[in-house]
């Protein structure tokens, strides 16, 4: 039987990043009807609880899209002076769905901007050594050479804390992936990996987080949004393979409070973490959570060889075909951390908050699905 | 390239389940040139556990696998231990690689009480004249069997289940975790309903639950099944895609974690999973045992079980879907880890056991031909 979930929205909802977004939900709480999704634990959702840190003079490369959105919002809420580097291509705030106006023109009041090019070497380097800075969020860097100018700028930089991913983790039979595996030197991350080799050469307090899957409101990877098209236009969902790889999604908002947790935190220094959700899942599987988030009927799922097609230069799907997922334990154990949002939470959470409401990044394109179908028909005929 | 290990056997090993018997393997330790890296090197120290006073323990069972390595540990600690059997098998055999004097003061301290426990009579008389401190019930299968015991030592310290994570809800979200919802239907139902059973009683219990168990006696053919096809060069048929993702123990490191939870106040009334840190494909197991007992890599043929019917036989030891736990309570509130590693475990499986010759199930590999010979017909 189909497993639908009614999600109501409330008029104007409030948007605290601080206090857990959960609390926009107090009206529509989902109560799952199956037994798979069910809480973990009763805990009520409480704030942020991070130890008291003096006021920090805190930049952040990128900001403007995602992470950075959630991240900055906190870290001003917590009394520090965020600037945000960027080429200034997009707006340095915009409200965010749910964010109060009040709440908007308090941050936009606050933050700040410093404008540039991070990777022009002698810019970057003169200009953060005019401003000073205590602490650098590195959320948008790729190479390790991009590092080099903000160390350069700032010998006396108390912490930088850069945004990795779990995808520097050397392919694996033994699952999950440890902060202690082997990484790929060869992978399409190694840029974050060098990057990582570069800070702990350097000798400066560094700590690093390494995502999974990202997911939530403002994703501007295809993520969610790729089944949420499909599920909207009513068409099956094809799935590589056997729909059985297992992988994991950690929402946005709790890798933000994360980030807010390794601050000056002396637990965090020269550490990686392994940052997303709690409880991993096979592609079938979120098909079928992101159907139950956004309350639509169970999905078809339609399973295709990808070797059998030639999508050239397009992703007929959004993630890797294979096992991808990380034990969290360390940042749970370390920092106390823990995900606030379980799957459908934060599937429904990105649902209501974004293309729920008709935002979305990427326009639908089903020509790979089209294929996939094509050949299903005819095979079937 | 095939991954071989060379693996030597030493000159009578001594065998002491109190230290890990990893250092049995000081001159055989397997480098890994894949990922098989260990996760932290560290020394493989004893067991630690809490000093406990000396416990007059009972085991319901003990002689075949689980028992009989956690009682050689209970025994080295001190305590007295009595093992409930029907009394088929010898209550004590020494151990491969376990010394003669070694076996000979275990096998002069075990104590025997032969009996059927399904008969609740006898158990409930018999147990409250011995009056024990302890139970360790490892080879209890439904709630009526604990019945007995319980009505028997009322003053009971401390009752220690072996139940089993096959009482997990079968979940498109892993890794089971403790307070995962429980599937009242499955095969173990027997395993939940004890537990059940345990909690209304209001006896200080303590429940262990397992996956895959494997390691030296094994009499299930878990690791044994992919010795014999690897011994006899044979292709490995394995169902579905291979990718489905499983969880295999060490019975020595569940033996150890029976051990940390006696006596244990954060252990009370609560259930752990215990197996190993890692999660690992069928395909990745098949590579897993060959690297660890020395032989190449093997041929993985795949098949769809569905195109077959085996009868009665089962053509692949395990379950076929993905079935892995979350082993972070225990080792938060225990304290308790994982000593062995896949591959390592599972060389001490095969040193100690196959590796000699020795194994619980002869080879059949009848399912195995059904599978090739299909493949045979579709490829000609």
């Amino acid at each position: 039987m189909a497993s639908t979930v009614v999600v109501q929205h409330q008029t104007q909802p409030s948007f605290s990043t601080l206090t857990s977004s959960l609390s926009d939900f107090n009206g529509t709480r989902i109560h799952s009807q199956i037994q798979q999704y069910r809480r973990k634990v009763l805990q009520p959702k409480v704030g942020l609880q991070i130890t008291a840190s003096s006021e920090k003079n805190i930049l952040i490369m990128g900001g403007t899209r995602f992470i950075g959105v959630f991240l900055s919002r906190l870290l001003v809420k917590e009394g520090h002076q965020v600037t945000l580097f960027t080429r200034g291509k997009a707006p340095i705030a915009q409200q965010l769905p749910g964010e109060s106006d009040q709440e908007f023109a308090e941050f936009s009041s606050k933050i700040l901007h410093l404008k540039g090019d991070r990777k022009d070497y002698d810019f970057v380097k003169s200009s953060l050594s005019a401003k000073g800075f205590d602490v650098v969020y590195d959320i948008n860097g790729r190479e390790a050479d991009e590092v080099e100018p903000i160390l350069d700028a700032l010998p006396n930089l108390e912490q930088f804390i850069y945004c990795s991913s779990a995808g520097v983790y050397l392919k694996s039979d033994l699952l999950p992936h440890c902060e202690t595996d082997t990484v790929d030197p060869k992978s399409r991350h190694k840029g974050k990996l060098n990057t990582e080799s570069v800070l702990e050469s350097k000798g400066v307090n560094w700590t690093s987080l390494r995502p999974v899957y990202i997911y939530g409101p403002l994703n501007y990877n295809p993520v969610e949004e790729w089944f949420f098209h499909r599920l909207k236009a009513g068409r099956p969902i094809p799935i590589p393979g056997s729909g059985i790889q297992v992988t994991q999604l950690g929402h946005v908002k709790d890798l933000a409070r994360a980030f807010v947790q390794v601050l000056g935190n002396e637990k965090a220094s020269r550490q990686v973490f392994n940052i997303s959700g709690e409880k991993y899942v096979t592609f079938d599987g979120l098909a079928r959570a992101c159907a139950k988030a956004a309350g639509f009927p169970e999905p078809e799922l339609v399973h295709y060889n990808p070797k059998e097609f030639d999508f050239g230069k397009k992703k007929a799907f959004p993630f890797r075909d294979q096992h991808f997922f990380a034990s969290v334990e360390k940042a749970k154990h370390v920092l106390g951390w823990k995900p606030e949002f379980d799957l459908v939470e934060g599937l429904a959470d990105s649902y209501n908050l974004d293309f729920g409401r008709g935002t979305y990044r990427k326009e639908a394109d089903f020509s790979t699905d089209d294929m996939i179908l094509g050949k299903k028909l005819v095979l079937q005929a």
